[in-house]
């Protein structure tokens, strides 16, 4: 009783820390350029919602904030109609309701509100853990889901692909939840979630294909379990309808839009130049070992040696039960107990997803940002990994050399993010060599322009105009946004037009291919002022004119 | 039955990946290759190449060595002939 007491106080403890740390350190995060848009698209929907009641007034308001926030640089919202409400609305209600003016205000509300949903996302993964594992395994893989530094960073500014990794987690709880108990409350919440994961993103429809799946394999094992069909049906209509209705895009043709959706998540990505290994790719045309290289350097090592350990042994497992299917009679054909059913879920879930987003060429950029959601999968095989060992130690009575162990490396990540912070979101692991790193595009979302424009101020202290040219694709006026307007006043972009310049921005974010596009060549003219680097990451370098 | 659904099922992922990493993927180096000869950056670099030999011509005292002078003149001399 006291063993179960102490565990759920170390649990607690840790969630707690999670909990202070996040709150305390949230305003220490960049501005993203994606800030703005994800703005621009909560008061969009919300001046929707707001046209079906009697609120005219707020709607005013919200129309006003509309008008204010659009700039150059901002897609039309028309072309990105379909992107889910779960969090850009209940940000844009919270802006009005503490009435927050301030663009730093705003951004950093959102900022504290996209942790918020990380930290939901912790608590159901040691949910998830702790319905498979045993409470050693269950705590220490927390720590692994916590301890996956770009996961932790984008925590903080990502508002789409952090948000559909909550969503998918908590969709995967429920899953696992009518794995064990079937039952109408928690087929419910099933398709309550995963109608809402995709609806944040359209890949959130592989939760109800991969359940259909399983259960299509159940029935293949015990014909038996056919009499739970009309159950299957029932969440799959469930899940239709909340689609429906969660999503406003579809409230006005819901066949005919959703249609729509599938069809421009072809083009979900833009087509752009990404830098890769040293080298420009069309991101149509991506080498196979863009995903697997990303994931490999971006990850802490200990989570990939335990993953390889988990995928080797489930691998194996699921090869034993093939070869075994008809010598097998009183269980189902690929999973014994329902802790060996929810393994083979999240196994063949990554799989297929792993090979299809590399044989597929799917178009991507910016790492692997958009697929943060496989780092679910990655963490919990690597804790079945853990496990294997955790087992080992156990039978050799080394389990307390395995808690120093995991203890001490856990320090080593910890000390590791210190270092990176409030970059690590930008983490590359410690067996990446120095040089290697800067071969990859690295500050996509411009986190360090906030660090820019600060040293910017804190050189030109007098009034006269700062005219800065910007020699990379990214668009520095949204993170201008933050400063005050006699700050903004004093800032003058121009662009690439380096003759107006003072200054000269420049990163390796490239929409063209550096080599054969002199679009973003420094001319001569300009002598090299200072280069940002955090952990021998070059994030930005400033030019300054000659006198 | 089972076991003829299972293998049918593996058989198609193999089949697959196979297509994927062989046919899709000559197809899709094809593809790439077109698309960079069509491309914005290509043009840029052929036109950047042309202006670079044009200027090493203009530098250069004598561009065209003595044989190919005189070929290009009897060329141009007979082509000459023959339009007047």
């Amino acid at each position: 009783m006291n063993k179960k007491k102490n565990y759920n106080l170390i649990v607690y403890s840790l969630f707690v820390s999670l909990f202070i740390l996040g709150t305390l350190t949230f305003r220490d995060y960049g501005i993203g350029i994606d800030d703005k848009f994800q703005r621009y698209s909560g008061l969009y929907w919300l001046n929707y919602l707001l046209s079906f009641t009697n609120f005219d007034g707020l709607q005013e308001v919200v129309k006003l904030k509309l008008l204010e926030t659009s700039d150059h640089t901002l897609p039309s919202i028309d072309g990105w109609k379909f992107y889910g409400i779960f969090f850009d609305v209940p940000a844009a209600i919270l802006e009005l309701i503490f009435k927050l003016d301030n663009p730093k205000d705003y951004y950093e509300l959102r900022h504290y509100l996209n942790f918020l949903f990380y930290f939901v996302g912790c608590i159901y993964f040691y949910k998830i853990l702790d319905l498979r594992f045993d409470r050693f395994i269950s705590f220490f893989g927390t720590c692994f889901f916590i301890l996956s530094p770009r996961i932790y960073g984008d925590g903080f500014y990502n508002m789409k692909d952090i948000v559909f990794l909550t969503f998918f987690v908590i969709s995967y709880y429920y899953c696992f939840k009518c794995f064990i108990n079937f039952n109408i409350k928690n087929l419910i919440l099933l398709a309550i979630f995963s109608a809402i994961s995709i609806e944040t993103r359209i890949l959130g429809l592989s939760i109800p294909l991969s359940f259909l799946s399983f259960y299509l394999f159940t029935v293949l094992a015990k014909p038996s379990e056919i009499k739970i069909l009309y159950k299957t049906f029932a969440y799959l209509f469930f899940t239709l309808i909340f689609v429906v209705l969660f999503w406003p895009y579809l409230w006005s043709a819901p066949i005919e839009n959703f249609l729509v959706v599938i069809k421009s998540s072809q083009n979900f990505i833009l087509s752009a130049y990404v830098f890769f290994n040293g080298e420009y790719f069309n991101n149509d045309y991506l080498p196979y070992s863009y995903v697997p290289l990303w994931i490999l350097m971006t990850t802490p090592v200990l989570h990939i040696l335990t993953f390889f350990i988990g995928i080797t042994y489930g691998l194996k497992r699921l090869y034993f039960r093939l070869i075994n299917i008809e010598k097998n009679q009183l269980s189902y054909d690929l999973w014994r107990g329902v802790k060996e059913k929810y393994d083979l879920f999240i196994l063949l879930n990554f799989l297929v997803f792993f090979l299809l987003i590399i044989l597929l060429n799917i178009r991507l950029f910016t790492a692997w940002k958009h697929l943060y959601f496989l780092n679910f999968y990655l963490v919990y095989i690597a804790v079945l990994g853990l496990n294997i060992i955790y087992i080992w130690s156990k039978k050799l009575k080394k389990k307390i050399i395995l808690s120093i162990s995991l203890i001490f490396i856990s320090l080593f990540i910890v000390f590791e993010m210190i270092k990176y912070h409030p970059y690590q979101g930008l983490y590359f692991n410690t067996f990446v060599p120095k040089n290697f790193k800067n071969k990859f595009e690295i500050d996509y979302l411009a986190l360090s322009a906030r660090h820019f424009f600060d040293k910017i101020f804190e050189l030109e202290k007098n009034d006269n105009k700062i005219h800065i040219a910007n020699a990379s694709w990214t668009p520095l006026i949204r993170t201008l946004d933050i400063y005050s307007e006699t700050e903004k006043q004093k800032i003058e972009l121009v662009g690439q037009n380096y003759g107006a310049a003072k200054y000269i921005y420049s990163n390796n974010i490239s929409e063209v291919d550096k080599r054969h596009n002199n679009k973003y060549d420094i001319p001569k003219g300009f002598i090299k002022l200072y280069e940002y680097k955090v952990e021998d990451l070059l994030l930005y370098t400033v030019y300054k004119r000659k006198l | 039955m089972k076991l003829f659904i299972y293998k049918t099922l593996f058989a198609a992922i193999i089949f697959f990946v196979l297509f994927q990493i062989t046919i899709s993927a000559t197809v899709n180096k094809f593809k790439e290759n077109i698309s960079y000869l069509s491309s914005d950056e290509n043009k840029n670099l052929i036109k950047n190449k042309l202006r670079k030999e044009l200027n090493s011509a203009i530098k250069k005292e004598n561009y065209l060595n003595e044989e190919d002078k005189k070929l290009i003149k009897q060329f141009l001399d007979k082509v000459k002939k023959e339009l007047e």
